[in-house]
């Protein structure tokens, strides 16, 4: 485990003395969650992939001013959620899509996880559901915490705001959630 | 029994795996097509601060033709959601000509002393193997406008329909920066936004394309001059466009040349 940060340290200080090559492995390593992540607050695949190339770029060309040494994760991951909300802002194209579930496997192709596998389908379409009337903010700290599985530390430099306005944020937006959801 | 997760947190945690994203695309190849220019390491002003210190637009009218086929409704419906006021997104009915070579409609032809002084700042010239002086300088009576003409060479093979190998326009005004040109030029021209020298700026590169800039006490029309690749940025409050046959690489060189 203490292996990937020392070479992730590494690839970025390479990328900041200009070997494109380890910048291109940053990028392979970084533009699932990049493009998913602009997926989430943009919901058209076609704004997100902008949004996730733009953010890699600007990234790129922002290098001096990521400090040596700090987690290069969240730091991009600020820039494509700043990419991704500005595209929302300046109006979308077309409707967004809603999040949905995958019909039989996961994207990615696999069998679905035993955690999926012990929700039922109309948990999951109800609680998608209630995904989809959130606001892009209050979906994006969702997606965040649980579904990209990033720490209350990590989203706080992702969203630019204190640890504890995280979880206020994310406290709210489960609670709409929650009114989202039919009662039992 | 069915074991389930107890909490909403559980829940969305167990949901994780089974999003349906849509296939990510490798956005390797195109990141590094774009960075693989000479890198410039300084700091990256935002699209918004651009705006936000705007006091003119650049306003594009991308006419290709057989491209564009807007109607008036849907041009203003076009305008208004790229959120710029006045925009014209303008087409042709006919073949754009193309022996325009020799009457690019510039201004007069002046000292590079005349041009500072029309620009307002001084006129940034580019350098390298192949770009040496530039043969005319035109500026436009009536607006802050500095064009640097070069004949074509063999590092500047001639522009189609143009006997220039290199135009380079300065304008005194900030360009507005949107992302969504790319989406208005079918099938015969592509744009893509870049960075030049760390600052947002787009490539057009295809089809000719007419442009109109739009300053506060009027437009300015490039009745004449019909350009090819394109390579636009704004910095310091100056708007740069380089117009070339050659391709990006040699316009990212060009620009992180001038000085």
């Amino acid at each position: 485990m203490g292996g990937r940060p020392l070479d992730e340290t590494r690839l970025c200080e390479q990328a900041r003395s200009g070997d494109v090559d380890a910048y291109e492995e940053l990028v392979k390593r970084y533009q699932q969650l990049a493009f998913r992540t602009a997926y989430v607050v943009t919901r058209s695949a076609a704004d997100a992939e902008d949004a996730a190339q733009e953010a890699f770029v600007k990234a790129y060309y922002a290098l001096d001013r990521f400090r040596p040494g700090a987690p290069f994760k969240p730091w991009l991951m600020r820039i494509v959620v700043n990419e991704a909300l500005n595209r929302r802002r300046a109006g979308s194209r077309q409707e967004g899509l809603a999040l949905r579930m995958s019909q039989s496997r996961p994207s990615g192709g696999v069998a679905p996880s035993p955690e999926v596998a012990i929700l039922d389908a109309e948990t999951q379409r109800q609680v998608v559901a209630a995904l989809n009337v959130l606001s892009e903010r209050d979906r994006l700290v969702v997606a965040l915490r649980y579904f990209f599985d990033m720490s209350e530390g990590e989203m706080a430099q992702v969203l630019e705001c204190p640890v504890g306005t995280v979880k206020s944020r994310l406290s709210r937006a489960l609670a709409r959630v929650k009114e989202a959801l039919p009662d039992e | 029994m069915n074991d389930r997760p107890r909490s909403l947190e559980d829940t969305l945690t167990a949901l994780a795996g089974g999003i349906a994203f849509p296939p990510e695309p490798d956005l390797a190849p195109q990141v590094r097509a774009r960075i693989r220019g000479p890198v410039v390491l300084h700091a990256t002003p935002r699209h918004r601060t651009l705006l936000r210190f705007a006091v003119a637009a650049l306003v594009l009218s991308l006419v290709a033709t057989g491209v564009l086929f807007f109607s008036p409704t849907s041009r203003r419906a076009v305008a208004d959601w790229l959120g710029v006021s006045g925009i014209h997104i303008s087409t042709t009915p006919k073949r754009l000509p193309s022996n325009l070579g020799r009457r690019l409609n510039l201004g007069p032809q002046v000292t590079l002393a005349q041009a500072n002084t029309r620009l307002g700042a001084r006129v940034r010239l580019p350098s390298g193997p192949g770009v040496g002086a530039p043969d005319e300088i035109h500026t436009d009576p009536a607006n802050p406008i500095v064009w640097l003409v070069y004949r074509p060479s063999s590092a500047l093979p001639a522009a189609a329909g143009h006997d220039v190998g290199l135009l380079v326009t300065e304008i005194r005004s900030n360009a507005i920066y949107r992302s969504f040109y790319k989406k208005l030029l079918g099938t015969g021209a592509t744009i893509r936004n870049v960075a030049v020298n760390g600052v947002p700026g787009f490539w057009i590169q295809g089809q000719p394309h007419l442009i109109e800039y739009r300053f506060p006490l009027g437009i300015r029309q490039e009745k004449g001059r019909i350009s090819g690749n394109s390579l636009i940025w704004s910095s310091g409050g100056i708007t740069y466009r380089l117009e070339l046959a050659r391709g990006i690489r040699d316009a990212e060189t060009i620009a992180t040349s001038l000085r």
